[in-house]
């Protein structure tokens, strides 16, 4: 039988990040406008995969006709519904074996007519696979606390090779809703920062440069830090998680 | 007929082309997967099943073994891989289904759609891939 999506060998040994879950982060940075701990992220993509369950589990009810959920077996003239698909929805219309054990073990393969096309989908199946959940009760808030720490390793790695996120220590942002920090606004810090004759963070430098307002204050601090901390200008003398800027002339 | 290809235009694998210029489609699958050879003399078409939707799909089984062994993984395309490759690689583990330069650019993280699009329409002359222009989106 496929792990439960509360199981801990879900988490431990068969999640990895999926494409719906990156689209999940995107959905979520775009809500929230500002950095994210990796934890945070972490949260959201159990969130979303409790939600996806419970979804398929809402839809059920409706009377549409059964959850299509690939583990189980489905008789001819069955109504099933398709909640990967959108919810689309059809009866079953022929069972054959599938042909292909070597790979999949023994399964059934039930053929579906979905908004005039026939399809084919497995049922039956003895692997785990992301829909062949048997859910029951889930409770989002708890499996998010017990599993978050848990994939955050994994995530981080799968975020890391995405050219879509930036990060400084453990503040993730997606690269488009960084502020622009341009050559005027270091040139610019560089002289705050000469003037000060003291380390200061980027929430300090910011008060005197024009960097879009717009943002979130976390966000702008999050761009202004990763614009110093990539010319040679300027030195980070405090911790990565909260940089304390000086010049690198000041030794 | 051409059509002006946009960045919302689908592209697919046109297997005729290959077929036709004497190429073996097999032999970049069984690279991708390591095979010794392109294995497509048992040609028995097999069942892959969507990692995603469960949705079963008959195809080739060197194509399938790229699906299941190789395909949505890290490694599977990366940065490193030459651009035309990468298309073709995504459009493998796409089932050739037809994907836009937006849906490319969405899958491999890199460049911007309009330069996947000013790639995807030389790649004809490298994988024959080309614009499905036939083809209803679902």
């Amino acid at each position: 039988m496929p792990n439960r999506i509360d199981s801990a060998e879900y988490w431990i040994e068969d999640f990895e990040p999926s494409g719906d879950d990156l689209e999940a982060l995107y959905a979520h940075m775009l809500d929230v406008l500002q950095p994210a701990t990796m934890v945070a992220l972490a949260a959201t993509v159990v969130r979303r995969r409790v939600a996806a369950a419970l979804a398929a589990q809402a839809v059920n009810t409706k009377g549409d006709g059964a959850v299509y959920v690939p583990v189980n077996r489905f008789e001819v003239g069955q109504k099933l519904v398709f909640p990967a698909l959108g919810g689309l929805n059809g009866k079953v219309e022929a069972v054959r074996p599938g042909n292909n054990p070597g790979q999949y073990g023994g399964y059934d393969v039930i053929a579906v007519t979905l908004d005039g096309r026939r399809r084919e989908f497995a049922a039956g199946i003895g692997f785990p696979h992301e829909l062949a959940q048997a859910i029951g009760d889930l409770d989002a808030d708890a499996l998010s606390d017990k599993w978050s720490r848990v994939i955050e390793p994994r995530l981080r790695e799968r975020m890391s090779a995405d050219g879509e996120w930036s990060n400084l220590g453990d503040r993730w942002i997606l690269k488009s809703l960084l502020p622009e920090v341009n050559t005027g606004h270091r040139n610019l810090a560089e002289a705050i920062l000469m003037l000060a004759g003291e380390p200061l963070p980027a929430k300090k430098i910011l008060k005197d440069l024009d960097v879009d307002k717009s943002a979130a204050e976390a966000t702008r601090e999050l761009g202004l830090d990763l614009a110093l901390s990539t010319d040679k200008r300027f030195r980070n003398v405090g911790a990565i998680e909260a940089p304390l800027w000086t010049l690198a002339t000041l030794g | 007929m051409h059509t002006i290809a946009t960045i919302h235009t689908p592209f697919h694998i046109d297997l005729q082309w290959w077929a036709s210029h004497g190429r073996n489609l097999g032999r970049f699958l069984a690279e991708i997967v390591g095979a010794e050879d392109d294995s497509r003399a048992t040609n028995t078409a097999v069942d892959f099943i969507h990692p995603r939707t469960a949705e079963v799909r008959q195809i080739d089984p060197l194509w399938a073994r790229v699906l299941t062994e190789r395909a949505y993984q890290p490694d599977y395309i990366t940065p490193s891989t030459p651009l035309t490759n990468a298309l073709l690689r995504a459009l493998v583990e796409n089932v050739n289904e037809p994907m836009t330069a937006v849906e490319m650019h969405r899958r491999l993280n890199r460049s911007n759609p309009e330069t996947l699009l000013r790639v995807l329409k030389t790649a004809r002359i490298e994988y024959g891939i080309v614009p499905a222009e036939n083809v209803a989106r679902q």
